[in-house]
């Protein structure tokens, strides 16, 4: 069941004044000192670069592979050091804070067990949490927040931030639906893909488009754009991502209000212009960080028992190819971050970049199981039982056993 | 396929927002369908912003491309079919439909 519609704006509205409601309850009201743990789980949508967001720079075969695109320890294509093999990108600036403050941790070589390379397909298994595409009724994270108990008298509920919720947190179990309110600007990713497109097929409505988009880009820079009436940007723009993860920490503050969320972040395909310290996986995560950095400040006392993090459908090719970008790959990097986190680790049992060692000649070699990442925070942060994670929430996953030791304390 | 909400509201926006109101066009003519109006710069920007959001509202989609097939037949391009083959997520092919000339001059 998922409540989603025009309410959502009233839903916001409610959670905030729940919010400056609770400022006015006596303390007692709230259970002191137990633990009530949060958890966001970020979809990155078109296969987040696993090597650039957290890059192996002392894998001795690393910086042939990436040419133009690798990062590096010093210079101008430094990254934040996370260990000594290790460098996080340059914009993941508040993630590389929280990781020297043990608060965040990197899960590399991961990947669910599609090996197919359809976006579709991947992101359908990522969500649904089922070994393979084809069942897309309801997300692992909705059917896990079904074996939560009550919050306050009422049932566990789940919030999904979007137009729609993400298939992640779709199911059974309620879920609120907010969404920043207006119309938000398309993002470029999309706009270059219809320009292609109208460049082969139609001059006209191209020509008419690309008109459009440089008058509203002259009208942003001009300090003329109408934030009162717009929401800050797409979900593949900083700003949107800002604002989305703004908005969800708000609800998921508010003492009766939701203990999990799910938001999906857009363009993280980079097929071309990928960019190093800069470009257009840069400002993605730019954004994710950003994204972060709300979460952080928007949970306030409740950061320290929250987890928030970031999973993608699949990584990207090992080579760099002929147009300065990635193609759809294999095993990726996942983030984790929040007070909840045992951090400061980047977690993996490195595969190494060497030819032989790469999947299929061409990508990064998937050595652990997102599904085994997932029911290990499932089962240590939320307590939910591994009965319940092996049969309902992550069926016919009983080769991935849960990782241990990702929750602090 | 299901289209959410099942309120008019968003939709009744959305036609405001490309600037025809439901059943209020700004003269007895109708809506104009000269190139210059229907085709302007500042329509096909909201346009695209638009079928963006239009996208993000569908759920359970199944592939794209069974829909690019319902909608248009044999009449969809190479280019739009590949386009939408190569997008990053299932929203964002839907959008590349409604933005594609099959489907805007259909």
């Amino acid at each position: 069941m998922t409540q989603h519609s025009a309410i959502s704006r009233r839903v916001l509205l409610g959670g905030v004044g729940v919010t400056f409601g609770a400022a006015f309850l006596p303390p007692a009201a709230s259970a002191a000192g137990a633990r009530d743990p949060r958890l966001v789980v970020l979809v990155l949508r078109g296969a987040m670069d696993g090597l650039a967001a957290v890059a192996p720079v002392g894998d001795p075969a690393y910086a042939e592979l990436r040419g133009p695109l690798a990062l590096t320890r010093t210079g101008e294509r430094a990254g934040f050091a996370l260990d000594d093999f290790f460098v996080a990108h340059p914009a993941l600036q508040t993630f590389s804070r929280l990781f020297k403050e043990k608060r965040a941790a990197v899960l590399h070589a991961i990947a669910t067990g599609y090996r197919e390379r359809s976006h579709f397909d991947g992101q359908d298994v990522l969500e649904s949490g089922y070994p393979g595409p084809g069942r897309v009724d309801s997300g692992w994270l909705n059917r896990a927040v079904v074996q939560l108990p009550p919050v306050l008298g009422a049932p566990a509920r789940g919030l999904g931030v979007g137009a729609t919720a993400p298939l992640v947190i779709r199911g059974p179990a309620p879920v609120l639906g907010w969404a920043p309110q207006g119309l938000p600007d398309a993002g470029a990713g999309l706009a270059e893909r219809v320009l292609d497109l109208y460049a082969h097929r139609d001059p006209t409505l191209g020509a008419a488009l690309r008109s459009g988009l440089e008058t509203e880009r002259l009208a942003r820079e001009g300090g003329m754009s109408n934030d009162m009436t717009k929401a800050k940007g797409g979900m593949d723009q900083p700003s949107g991502m800002r604002q989305a993860a703004a908005g969800a920490a708000r609800l998921l503050a508010a003492p009766d209000g939701p203990r999990v969320a799910a938001l999906a972040f857009d363009g993280f395909d980079t097929h071309a212009n990928e960019g190093a310290a800069q470009g257009q996986l840069a400002t993605r995560l730019s954004g994710l960080d950003g994204a972060f950095e709300e979460f952080e400040r928007g949970l306030g006392e409740h950061w320290k028992d929250t987890i928030v993090m970031a999973v993608t459908e699949f990584g990207r090719t090992a080579r760099v190819n002929g147009t300065n970008g990635t193609d759809h790959g294999t095993a990726a990097a996942a983030f984790l971050a929040g007070g909840a986190v045992a951090g400061g680790r980047v977690i993996a049992d490195w595969p190494g970049l060497a030819q032989n060692r790469l999947y299929q000649g061409r990508d990064l070699f998937p050595t652990t199981d997102l599904r085994a990442a997932l029911k290990g925070l499932l089962a240590d942060h939320l307590g939910i039982a591994h009965v319940a994670l092996a049969e309902k929430v992550f069926p016919d996953s009983d080769a991935a056993a849960p990782v241990k030791g990702l929750v602090a304390g | 396929m299901s289209f959410l909400p099942n309120e008019p509201g968003p939709l009744l926006h959305l036609q405001n927002v490309l600037g025809m109101p439901l059943w209020q066009p700004a003269g007895p003519n109708g809506f104009a369908d000269t190139a210059d109006v229907w085709a302007s710069p500042e329509a096909m920007k909201l346009r695209l912003d638009v079928s963006w959001q239009m996208a993000q509202r569908f759920r359970e989609v199944g592939h794209p491309l069974g829909v690019l097939d319902t909608i248009t037949g044999l009449a969809a391009s190479r280019e739009t079919r590949d386009a939408m083959d190569h997008a990053e997520s299932r929203q964002q092919a839907l959008a590349l439909l409604f933005m594609s000339p099959e489907f805007q001059r259909r």
